[in-house]
């Protein structure tokens, strides 16, 4: 603070001094022999102008490194467009699906689009961006720790920063070095957490361990093993779900002890009425009989490997402790225990009545962990024709319709849609839980046919399931489908109760306009 | 006349011409062929006809942005003229080159008569007698009783601003808005308006910052000195007298300021925009720079909340035009006297290469004008700067200045690291990026946010 300020500050009627003489031509007021107070302003007034006219510079900053040139070349203006309008709509799989196909063509977003691209939260929609970010977008993440996400650089670099911000940083910040640590050495990772382990709350260690099912492997065991004595039960229970996983996991061999010494499988060479009965129906033979033996309590090793004690509504826990262990024995398991086919073990347990529901489940659950595609196909053509009027049963056979066809590779899951959507008798619940579970996008073939399929529940008073499968196929239906879609439906568009039809039809539009564009 | 290129306006550029957001984005939605007729286009005008609620001839002359609709919308550019803009910049090839039906050629025949007319009136108040060199004081009572009001409402302001000083500044700090608002009031019953908005100004210093005693004394300082120049104003020169009358509120109407200013024609760039809000009234302050004299102008419009802008200038655009300067010893705000066509500007800019010579610029302005508290530039081969949570540009010397406080991530989105051409405001503190060239293509920036 200058002198005239601090007496202006003061106030001139308690500064007993005289106004500090100045050495500028334009300090020379006294000849017009005006009072202090004018005096000081206009003095003031002339100070303040003369900073403004003598404005120095600050010298050298240290100059950042610049980006690299950028190796793809930017999408179009009007792509750049529609994908903005889209950024507002959370999580919008349209916009994923533009990204998606942009990364495909090796083409990148221009540089305008960054600073709002960055501010995305989504994680799903993270991923598809990556890609497309160009140089620009990595170099441009550095400057802005919100913007960590976007990194790209050499292991190296990345993770001499990591740790630092490992050491100190906010929780959200932590979580996201460690997942990317995760998905880039994960031991490294995974002795990071170790240290930590003990001093972190509870909600910290049970975000930490759900970025390990990256890069998840049979060296986490001893680590996931200590876990499953954690003191939080969601800590637990996280560790178990990780480690059953695994289908070498010390804990998937105590299941399969477990389930070896509760079932067994005699094979027998006389065919019983009943078995006769359904071979005519499922068109495979049962070559034998099951014996299930149900524990009688509930193990405390059991439970340390999260078997829950308490069943459910229904269900005795007899039967509820079976099925969890089950579920946690790889499928492929009971082929080569008993030599044979995974299609006859399954109508066998089709022929049982008194447990072949729950073993069935049990083996669907563990179809479903462990990925098995033969026994995901065979078990769902086992639920979509039983008819059980049992409530568990009847919940978890749309669980099964949809979970099932997940676990198939898109081009069988595909088929067994298309196969199946021939079928006139086919229940209709099935053949939504098709649409729902078909990955994107269809196949044109399964598309064509869903078209045919839907049009006359769409187009009468829409029943309120279809509204939804419209919806599915509105971001699943290939750009091979559309201008049969748009012939077909496009006349009920302007119908009253028809604005389902419009989304749909719009819906469409768009993503051909993208497609067009991008491709162009 | 010259043939000039038509106006090629992106997707993003016609969508900032929109009045409002609804605007926007129903022009989006008709930006659908569906919708259109007889689109077509030629080298001076846009046509088409649009299907909404009723059939609408919409026409935009691409000379200056101009449309014309017939729907009722009061809104300009309406939803109808944004869509015609949208689907000409997206599928061009359905625009045809044709001919124009006749109730698009009737319309720009009626505007080139406007225009002939304006030029013709302007011709003949050019050929009249030389404007006096001094404002006479005029005859009329009204003229002379404000002179005096103004005159004893500056001597009371005086006698205040003494007051402050003596008592001390940091008094100031805990005194309620009304103390400043009340000394502005009787600013304004004594006709100096200008005056009441500078005092207006001063509430926001105190406790503003560690240095606001300082401010606070530079700002009633300089207005101290206004009111010393405003007490011998028969002894300054006469375009500093018309400053400083000017600051203490008398107004000059286009007449006046066609009839006494500067008029300099050129293809005038426009810079980039800044909107204030003052309450219910907004100032739009758009900053052009001549391409071939290298002068800069500040165009002022203002509106009523809810109305829209009466002149479109879209940044980076070209517009050929004559400027009109207010009279003053530092020519700055401009009105638009003639205007021609407009087209994009890819070039370079024309600009400073060292922000040495920009401040050297600037002491010299002030040296004409000492008031002056805006000082537009480009600045060349700059390099933006963020370190440590304060931004900056550096030019090729390794002199640096600070940008306005705030984030400002396009600009180091667009710049990457590397030297570019940045037009911004220089205000004594720091710089406000209003855009910059890139790739041959200009980027206007917004407000920092944060």
């Amino acid at each position: 603070m200058n002198e005239l300020t601090r007496n202006a500050l003061a106030g001139t009627a308690k500064s007993s001094a005289t106004l500090p003489p100045g050495d500028t031509l334009l300090d020379d007021w006294n000849n017009l022999g005006l009072e202090t107070e004018r005096e000081l302003l206009l003095r003031a007034g002339a100070d303040a102008t003369m900073r403004l006219a003598g404005y120095a510079t600050s010298s050298s900053l240290p100059l950042p490194q610049p980006a690299d040139e950028e190796q793809l070349s930017a999408c179009s203006n009007t792509v750049a467009q529609m994908l903005t309008q889209h950024l507002t709509t959370p999580r919008s799989p349209i916009l994923i699906e533009a990204l998606t196909l942009l990364a495909e063509r090796r083409r990148r977003l221009p540089h305008v689009m960054l600073p709002k691209i960055m501010e995305v939260k989504d994680p799903l929609v993270r991923t598809a961006i990556r890609p497309v970010l160009g140089e620009r977008g990595g170099w441009l993440s550095q400057f802005n720790p919100a913007w960590r996400w976007a990194e790209q650089g050499s292991d190296a670099e990345l993770l001499a920063n990591a740790s630092e911000i490992w050491e100190q940083g906010t929780m959200e910040e932590r979580l996201g070095v460690l997942g990317r640590a995760r998905a880039e050495r994960p031991a490294e990772a995974r002795e990071w957490l170790e240290r930590v382990w003990r001093v972190e709350k509870a909600s910290f260690r049970l975000q930490a361990l759900e970025l390990f099912h990256k890069g998840l492997s049979l060296d986490d065991q001893p680590f996931l093993e200590r876990a499953l004595d954690d003191r939080s039960q969601n800590v637990r229970e996280y560790a178990a779900t990780l480690l059953a996983s695994l289908p070498d996991s010390a804990l998937v061999g105590r299941m399969r002890a477990c389930a070896d010494a509760m079932i067994q499988f005699a094979p027998s060479a006389e065919p019983g009425r009943l078995q006769k009965f359904l071979r005519s129906i499922t068109a495979s033979s049962a070559k034998g009989i099951f014996t299930v033996n149900l524990p009688e309590s509930l193990d405390k090793s059991w439970q340390r490997d999260h078997i829950s004690k308490d069943s459910p509504i229904g269900i005795g826990p007899l039967t509820w402790w079976f099925m969890q262990v089950m579920a946690n024995v790889p499928p492929s398991h009971w082929a080569t225990r008993w030599n044979t086919r995974p299609a006859e073990l399954i109508a066998t347990a089709v022929a049982d009545s008194e447990h072949g529901l729950a073993i069935l489940k049990g083996w669907s659950e563990a179809a479903i962990n462990y990925g098995d595609h033969e026994w995901a196909l065979e078990l769902w053509y086992v639920w979509v024709d039983v008819k059980t009027k049992d409530t568990f049963f009847g919940q978890h056979r749309i669980r099964f319709l949809d979970e099932l066809v997940g676990v198939l590779p898109p081009q069988q899951a595909n088929d067994l849609a298309s196969e199946q959507f021939r079928r006139p008798r086919l229940a209709e619940d099935a053949r939504l839980a098709l649409i729902r579970a078909l990955r994107t996008p269809w196949t044109p073939a399964f598309g064509a046919l869903f078209l045919e399929s839907a049009y006359p529940f769409v187009t009468n008073k829409i029943a309120y399931n279809w509204q939804d499968a419209l919806a599915t196929a509105a971001i699943a239906l290939p750009p091979q489908n559309m201008a049969l879609a748009f012939e077909r439906y496009g006349a009920f568009r302007d119908k009253p109760g028809g604005w389902h039809i419009a989304d749909f039809l719009d819906t469409l539009e768009t993503r051909q306009r993208l497609y067009e564009e991008i491709n162009r | 006349m010259l043939f000039m290129e038509p106006m090629h306006l992106n997707v993003a550029q016609i969508l900032a011409l929109a009045p409002d957001t609804s605007s926007a984005n129903a022009g989006k939605k008709l930006a659908n062929p569906k919708t259109w007729k007889h689109l077509g286009r030629s080298a001076e005008a846009l046509w088409g006809e649009c299907q909404g609620s009723a059939l609408y001839q919409v026409r935009v002359d691409m000379r200056d942005m101009t449309s014309r609709c017939s729907c009722p919308s009061r809104k300009f550019p309406c939803k109808h003229s944004l869509g015609l803009l949208l689907i000409t910049a997206e599928s061009p090839g359905i625009v045809p080159t044709a001919s124009p039906p006749p109730w698009v050629s009737e319309w720009l025949g009626k505007r080139e008569n406007a225009q002939a007319k304006r030029e013709e009136q302007a011709n003949s108040s050019d050929n009249e007698a030389t404007p006096p060199k001094r404002r006479q004081p005029s005859a009329s009572k009204t003229a002379a009783k404000r002179t005096t009001l103004v005159g004893k409402g500056i001597g009371a302001l005086d006698l205040w601003l003494s007051d402050l000083v003596r008592n001390g500044l940091a008094g100031v700090e805990s005194k309620p808005d009304s103390f400043w608002e009340e000394q502005a009031a009787r600013m304004v019953d004594a006709q100096a308006p200008g005056i009441a908005a500078r005092i207006r100004a001063l509430a926001a210093i105190p406790n503003s910052g560690p240095e606001w005693p300082q401010e606070l004394l530079s700002a009633i300082g300089r207005l101290a000195l206004l009111t010393h120049a405003y007490r011998r104003i028969d002894e300054l020169d006469a375009p500093l007298q018309e400053d400083v009358r000017l600051m203490v509120g008398w107004t000059l109407k286009e007449e006046e300021v066609v009839a006494r200013g500067e008029a300099v024609n050129d293809h005038w760039i426009a810079l980039g925009e800044r909107i204030t809000e003052e309450g219910r009234l907004r100032a739009r302050h758009t900053w052009l720079l001549g391409a071939a004299t290298s002068r800069t102008a500040l165009i002022l419009q203002f509106s009523h909340h809810g109305s829209t802008w009466s002149e479109v200038w879209v940044p980076g655009t070209a517009q050929e035009a004559t400027l009109v300067y207010w009279p003053s010893a530092y020519g700055q705000r401009a009105l638009m006297h003639r205007c021609g066509h407009a087209r994009t500007f890819n070039e370079r800019l024309p600009g400073l290469e060292t922000i040495e010579e920009h401040l050297n610029i600037v002491a010299h302005a002030l040296a004409q004008q000492p008031w002056l508290e805006r000082f537009p530039c480009v600045l060349r081969n700059v390099v933006p700067i963020y370190e440590e949570g304060r931004w900056w540009v550096q030019d090729s010397t390794g002199a640096a200045l600070t940008l306005e406080p705030g984030m400002h991530w396009m600009l180091l989105a667009l710049s990457g690291g590397r030297p570019i051409d940045l037009a911004c405001v220089w205000n004594g503190q720091w710089l406000d990026p209003l855009g910059l060239m890139v790739d041959g293509a200009y980027h206007a920036l917004p407000e920092a946010d944060g």
